[in-house]
């Protein structure tokens, strides 16, 4: 009998140790094989003027330096930032932003889903209609929790380019 | 045998004194008579040379014969381990030990005859005379081959391999992925799509949609 109960005590000693750890691990799978429950990110909208005049990269567009030294924006020597937005936008809620040239920009965070545990894939649509409220554009891109979406080609005074840079990010 | 006053001893009683063998208070008596008679002085030294001259005799011829028969060189070994064991029959190890200490010119003269013979015989007497440990050994060591085979490898050697989807990278699931545009409309113009790869660890990707006026390339279409 007391061989029995010793059994028992070490079988039951084993299940609380190793059930916790077992658990633990197959949480930490389903964080990575499961959709994050991202309700809201929290977006970076940066409107850049790019030139060719002497002045480098500003501080403020640090995040995005090494990538203006690439194609296509290595064209331009200089990059300026226009305006900066910070915005928290939630799951499904349409976010309507005026910008310096008096085009409209609305992004739609349509969810995340998988990706990395620390970066979910997040799903963006936007549309962007000029000063007149033409539609220019409109899409929809995944992309890592963090990643830049980069729209070029708007001509603005004093022979500059206008750029619009958006990151989201989700946790 | 006494006469008067004076005690006289007989030959037999002189042969026993002369080999020591009379009592001590006998003994003594005996040694006074022989001081005061030159006669029995006489005859005690003629005993003690005869009896000298017998023994000397005796052990010559036993030394020749052992050295002649070496059959009877054992028999006389055996007879005085027999009386030294008080009658029982002598151990294997005292009969080598006694044939160590007392048959060294049999030993000698067996060792000239059997020429190379001789080793394969003491090898051959080594494990007779062994026989008890190497059987104790032997079944020592067939105890401990099955109680090794029986628990079988008490450790399990796992061979790891990296295989070359991981090896100096980071697992698929923890790779960044490009951005992917799903869909676009671009009105009135043209669009351009591009990737930007991020540089290391600590940088991101981007996507980037280059417009263009289809009407005038060189132009840049207005956001």
């Amino acid at each position: 009998m007391t061989r029995i109960r010793r059994v028992a005590a070490a079988m039951a000693l084993a299940v609380a140790v190793l059930g916790p750890l077992a658990a633990g691990e197959g949480r930490a799978e389903a964080q990575a094989s499961q959709p994050a429950a991202a309700g809201s990110a929290d977006c970076q909208i940066f409107e850049i003027k790019a030139t060719n005049g002497e002045g480098g990269v500003d501080p403020a567009l640090r995040p995005l330096a090494r990538k203006l030294k690439k194609p296509p924006f290595s064209s331009w020597k200089t990059f300026k930032l226009l305006k900066k937005h910070d915005k928290k936008i939630e799951k499904m809620k349409t976010l309507n932003l005026g910008l310096v040239t008096g085009s409209k920009l609305t992004l739609l965070f349509r969810g995340a889903s998988g990706g990395q545990p620390t970066k979910p894939r997040l799903r963006l649509t936007f549309t962007l209609d000029d000063k007149s409220g033409k539609r220019k554009l409109d899409g929809t891109i995944n992309l890592d929790s963090g990643d830049y979406s980069l729209f070029g080609g708007d001509s603005i005074e004093d022979a500059g380019t206008y750029i619009l840079a958006v990151s989201c990010s989700a946790p | 045998m006494k006469t008067g006053a004076r005690k006289t001893f007989s030959d037999v009683e002189l042969m026993l004194y002369a080999d020591g063998e009379l009592p001590a208070e006998q003994a003594r008596e005996v040694a006074d008579w022989v001081a005061e008679d030159g006669a029995a002085r006489l005859k005690l030294e003629s005993m003690r040379q005869v009896g000298e001259a017998v023994r000397t005799y005796t052990e010559l011829e036993t030394d020749e014969a052992e050295v002649e028969l070496p059959a009877f060189s054992d028999l006389w070994q055996r007879i005085e381990r027999r009386v030294q064991a008080n009658g029982h029959a002598p151990g294997r190890a005292e009969v080598a030990a006694g044939e160590r200490i007392g048959a060294e010119p049999v030993r000698a003269r067996r060792s000239s005859t059997a020429g190379a013979a001789g080793w394969w015989a003491g090898i051959r007497r080594w494990f007779e005379d062994h026989r008890g440990h190497v059987l104790t050994g032997a079944i020592s060591a067939g105890a401990a081959c099955a109680v090794m085979l029986a628990l079988g490898p008490r450790e399990t050697v796992v061979e790891r391999v990296r295989t070359g989807a991981t090896v100096g990278g980071t697992p698929a699931v923890l790779r960044s992925q490009p951005p992917e545009v799903e869909d676009l409309e671009v009105y009135g113009g043209s669009g351009t799509i591009l990737t930007i790869e991020p540089d290391g660890a600590d940088d991101s990707a981007a996507t980037v949609i280059w417009l263009s006026d289809d009407q005038d390339d060189k132009k840049e279409a207005p956001l």
